[in-house]
């Protein structure tokens, strides 16, 4: 290719588009399959979309949104992957038939749901497949499930809790266990032992971080050590719970109530909604400095975030917001669920550096809201 | 990006470099080391009073391209915040070119293996074309269109929500 001064009656050498076209988002990249048949090819080659991932790990948001009707009249679950930035819709798949929206847990490339056979359905957003965990014996209606990755193997794993009610009401572990994905008709269900203190299970209270996933305790026990340690961890590659609990950010002793746990930029982060000082903190589990300087691991509160619907006086089932993911451009995605409801709301945009906020989306019959972190490319 | 070492900044020595078109240019050679090719030429001692010829680079963009090595062998080692700052700012000024030297420079860049200077354009490039549509981008690189419209229809109907532009809050179904 020789360039001459009025070159663009030429093509840029196959190289140098490669190094371009890998600079953009997926969304021009989608388009710009339109423009000739080499950037189709260019842009549907799983090698590319291989290398465009790694460049961008910008993850979408799975919004699992319950109440389409089949021809029958029955309900489905969809489950919708969403622009993180403009809300747009990417992909929206169907779930199937699951009568228990809330039991949902995203995690990666993956979204596990309960379907109305008490069976789990595993989902790949990216291929629209959905398989059925291999061990279909029923669930008993009790059971959380947690959906996440060992650390060093990438295996999808899901921990099971069985809880009951006991003589005062109150959710008791009754028993965990364990059970590794993609092993087809070998997969079995393992017990592995209890957290060591009570812990519960509600969604918004469990979170996935490299391997481990996290679990508030409940509270009784927080009434009894109320200053003390309050998060258990369970290490899904050892599948044993760590010996030692995980003591809360230095403000949240107190507070536990209006917390949530979340997974941001690969850290810990424990959401703390103070509606009376009109801000939701977001505090960091960052691992040690390496010069002993802060210690080995340490909480460090790195947003406060003024939500619209602060002010208020706060009340229990007031509007609240869920941290889902820190863009690439260091803004951040929150779900905020409408007040007294586990069902709906809107998608917020937070920009930390202009305190600016956006809502992108809203959907009145949303149950979930996860991280989607599949190659988009790759869809079909 | 190729740094000059402390002996070739010392070296005052001039390299000369001739475009397709015969124009002679003159750089010092530490700005010169800046371009893998010229480096390896004056290694193997090709640069003599004549100049390297170089046969696929016109003078426009390798005057430009000298005045980018030059720039940036005097300020390649230690710099300070404010150099590093002043440097980016030449940088972001330098690349503010239109499409056809952009398109010029993206080429040579790479023939001549400039490191830092092909990382600008190709960034500068994806920047451009980012907002734009499949049929702008064909006027932008001179792309002739060989889809049927049926297929250029089928694939902006797979793709279809990388084509809505701009969409208010709404629901999501």
């Amino acid at each position: 290719m020789v360039p001459t001064s009025n070159s663009n009656d030429g093509v840029l050498p196959h190289d140098l588009l490669h190094d371009i076209l890998l600079r953009l988002p997926a969304r021009p990249l989608c388009r710009f399959r339109a423009v000739c048949r080499p950037w189709r090819a260019l842009l549907s080659d799983p090698r590319f979309a291989d290398a465009h991932a790694a460049r961008h790990p910008d993850p979408h948001v799975a919004v699992v949104v319950s109440g389409r009707l089949n021809s029958f009249g029955r309900e489905l679950v969809d489950v919708y992957l969403v622009d993180a930035s403009s809300g747009d819709v990417v992909k929206r798949v169907c779930a199937g038939r699951c009568e228990r929206p809330n039991e949902v847990s995203t995690h990666g490339g993956m979204v596990l749901l309960v379907d109305n056979n008490q069976m789990l359905r595993v989902l790949d957003p990216a291929s629209g497949a959905v398989p059925l965990v291999p061990d279909y014996k029923d669930h008993p209606n009790n059971c959380s499930f947690t959906l996440g990755r060992t650390a060093s193997t990438g295996e999808y794993k899901v921990l099971r809790i069985r809880s009951d009610k006991d003589n005062w009401g109150e959710r008791q572990v009754i028993c965990c266990s364990v059970l590794t994905l993609g092993r087809g008709h070998l997969a079995r269900w393992r017990n592995v032992p209890n957290p060591p203190q009570n812990v519960i299970t509600e969604r918004r209270l469990v979170a996935v971080v490299d391997g481990v996933a996290y679990f508030v305790l409940s509270m009784p026990y927080m009434h009894d050590r109320s200053g003390s340690d309050w998060i258990a961890a369970f290490d899904l590659e050892a599948e044993q719970w760590q010996p030692d609990l995980i003591g809360g950010p230095p403000e949240t002793r107190n507070g536990v109530l209006r917390v949530s746990l979340a997974e941001l930029r690969g850290s810990l982060v424990v959401a703390q909604d103070g509606h009376r000082a009109a801000t939701l903190d977001l505090w960091f589990l960052l691992a040690g400095s390496g010069d002993g300087k802060v210690g080995q691991q340490h909480w460090s509160k790195q947003y406060t975030v003024t939500m619209p619907y602060h002010g208020r006086p706060w009340r229990l089932w007031e509007e609240s917001a869920e941290p889902v993911v820190v863009l690439d451009d260091g803004r951040i995605v929150f779900w905020v669920w409408p007040r007294g409801s586990s069902r709906g709301g809107v998608m917020r945009v937070y920009d930390p550096i202009t305190g600016g906020q956006t809502d992108v989306a809203a959907e009145a019959k949303c149950t979930h809201v996860g991280v989607y972190t599949g190659s988009l490319l790759r869809l079909p | 990006m190729a740094a000059a070492t402390d002996d070739a900044g010392d070296s005052n020595e001039m390299i000369r470099v001739v475009s397709s078109d015969g124009e002679h240019f003159e750089m010092p050679e530490a700005a010169a080391n800046l371009s893998l090719v010229l480096r390896h030429m004056i290694e193997d001692d090709c640069a003599d009073a004549a100049g390297i010829p170089l046969a696929v680079v016109a003078a426009k963009p390798l005057a430009k391209i000298v005045d980018y090595c030059t720039k940036h062998a005097a300020k390649s080692s230690g710099l300070t915040i404010e150099e590093a700052e002043e440097l980016k700012r030449f940088d972001a000024e330098f690349i503010e070119v239109d499409t056809d030297m952009l398109y010029d420079l993206l080429v040579a860049a790479d023939f001549m293996g400039v490191e830092g200077l092909s990382k600008l354009a190709v960034q500068r490039t994806a920047d451009l074309i980012k907002g734009k549509t499949p049929e702008q981008n064909r006027e932008t690189f001179g792309i002739v269109n060989d889809f049927t419209p049926e297929e250029e229809e089928e694939i902006c109907k797979e793709n279809e929500w990388a084509f809505q532009i701009t969409k208010p809050p709404s629901r999501l179904c």
